[in-house]
């Protein structure tokens, strides 16, 4: 069994889900099981230490990792050295809203130093750029996402260290996606009766106490 | 102005600065319970620059736009800041704004507001390894590009107790 922990702070519909969704399209649903993350139980940590390899998937939150994820890392960890588990594969794949994959970069390092604490074996990890398309389910867009994805599967299923390119983007030009993002917000906004000039509102706080 | 975000106890952080100057803002571990940022964006396309969940940490990115200094204190985890002192950075990305720019070759969020800050980060605990702090230091610059500060700087702590000698985080 192949351990997926779904590192988004979202119950559903998440990129990372979607991303969860290639990985079980290609290793079969009865070969995985996923672990969500938004919440969790204790036990959690037994079922994934059962796992023969263990691939996380997380959003990029301000340059590192979403801070309920850390949270569940550093209980994992606990876990772990309470009960001296074993050695596991570890992967990781980061997805971002920035295009550039290697945004993710910094997060992997923390993953491969948790690795390190939590006594498992850091197997590599890949960073997707572009994670703001993946829902748009445009098989030409997410081409060279799905191909990443299944190198990495590759190298999980024979428990080798992932050793490819560790970074890719979603099939648009940057350009193109930096206009579609920046459209897509003031299109958002008219959901809440908002035009897109008050988005750019300065909310200053009245400070008024230290 | 500065805005000093960290994780430690109140009964700590008044042991250590047992006088706070007026302009400066402290955010703690030891306040209320905080909420986690679930990716809604509402931050960016609601209610612009604030949260919309009302727990009291999500509305610092309007004093972010004031403060000329931002001090974070926080153990390093695994090279990371701290789960709580992540947690107020992850509420509050409303400090910018969703719209994207080229900066440095790479994709990042445009400036809501229009001064530019410091960022200094004090990472602290013991036997933090050089991979860690090697990340730490990456994060905060990375950081510091996101934000757009002026300047940023990433300083280590083997006991907690040293920073009471520093001045200048309360100067």
């Amino acid at each position: 069994m192949i351990g997926i922990i779904n590192g988004s702070p979202k119950a559903a519909h998440s990129n990372s889900g979607l991303v969860a969704d290639i990985i079980q399209g290609r290793l079969g649903n009865t070969a995985t099981t996923v672990i969500p993350t938004f919440r969790w139980e204790p036990g959690v940590f037994d079922v994934l230490d059962s796992c023969e390899a263990i691939i996380l998937i997380f959003p990029l939150y301000v340059d590192a990792l979403p801070s309920h994820l850390l949270r569940f890392l550093v209980e994992y960890e606990t876990s772990r050295t309470a009960k001296q588990s074993g050695k596991l594969p570890f992967y990781a794949i980061g997805q971002c809203g920035f295009y550039e994959g290697r945004q993710n970069g910094l997060a992997l390092a923390v993953l491969e130093n948790f690795c390190e604490r939590a006594g498992l074996l850091w197997n590599g990890g890949i960073g997707i750029g572009g994670g703001g398309c993946l829902a748009a389910s445009n098989k030409s867009w997410e081409k060279p996402v799905v191909e990443l994805v299944e190198e990495v599967v590759k190298a999980v299923e024979l428990k080798q260290f992932y050793r490819g390119n560790p970074y890719t983007s979603i099939g648009i030009p940057r350009l193109l996606y930096v206009i579609g993002g920046n459209l897509s917000w003031g299109m958002t906004a008219k959901q809440y009766h908002l035009k897109r000039k008050d988005l750019y509102k300065r909310n200053y706080t009245d400070v008024k106490h230290t | 102005m500065k805005l000093i975000i960290h994780d430690l106890t109140q009964k700590e952080f008044q042991e250590l600065f047992p006088t706070i100057p007026q302009d400066i803002y402290v955010v703690g571990e030891g306040g209320p319970q905080i909420e986690k940022c679930v990716g809604c964006f509402m931050c960016w396309t609601k209610t612009p620059g604030r949260c919309v969940i009302e727990d009291g940490y999500g509305c610092l990115g309007g004093i972010m736009g004031q403060i000329s200094e931002l001090i974070l204190i926080s153990r390093v985890v695994y090279g990371s800041f701290s789960p709580f002192v992540k947690n107020v950075l992850d509420r509050n990305i409303g400090y910018v704004l969703p719209f994207f720019e080229i900066r440095n070759h790479e994709m990042h969020h445009v400036s809501r507001y229009p001064d530019r800050i410091k960022l200094t980060a004090y990472g602290y605990g013991a036997g933090i390894k050089d991979t860690e702090k090697s990340v730490f230091q990456r994060i905060v610059t990375a950081n510091a590009l996101n934000y757009n500060a002026s300047v940023s700087s990433a300083i280590f702590l083997e006991d907690i107790r040293e920073i009471a000698d520093r001045t200048e985080v309360l100067s």
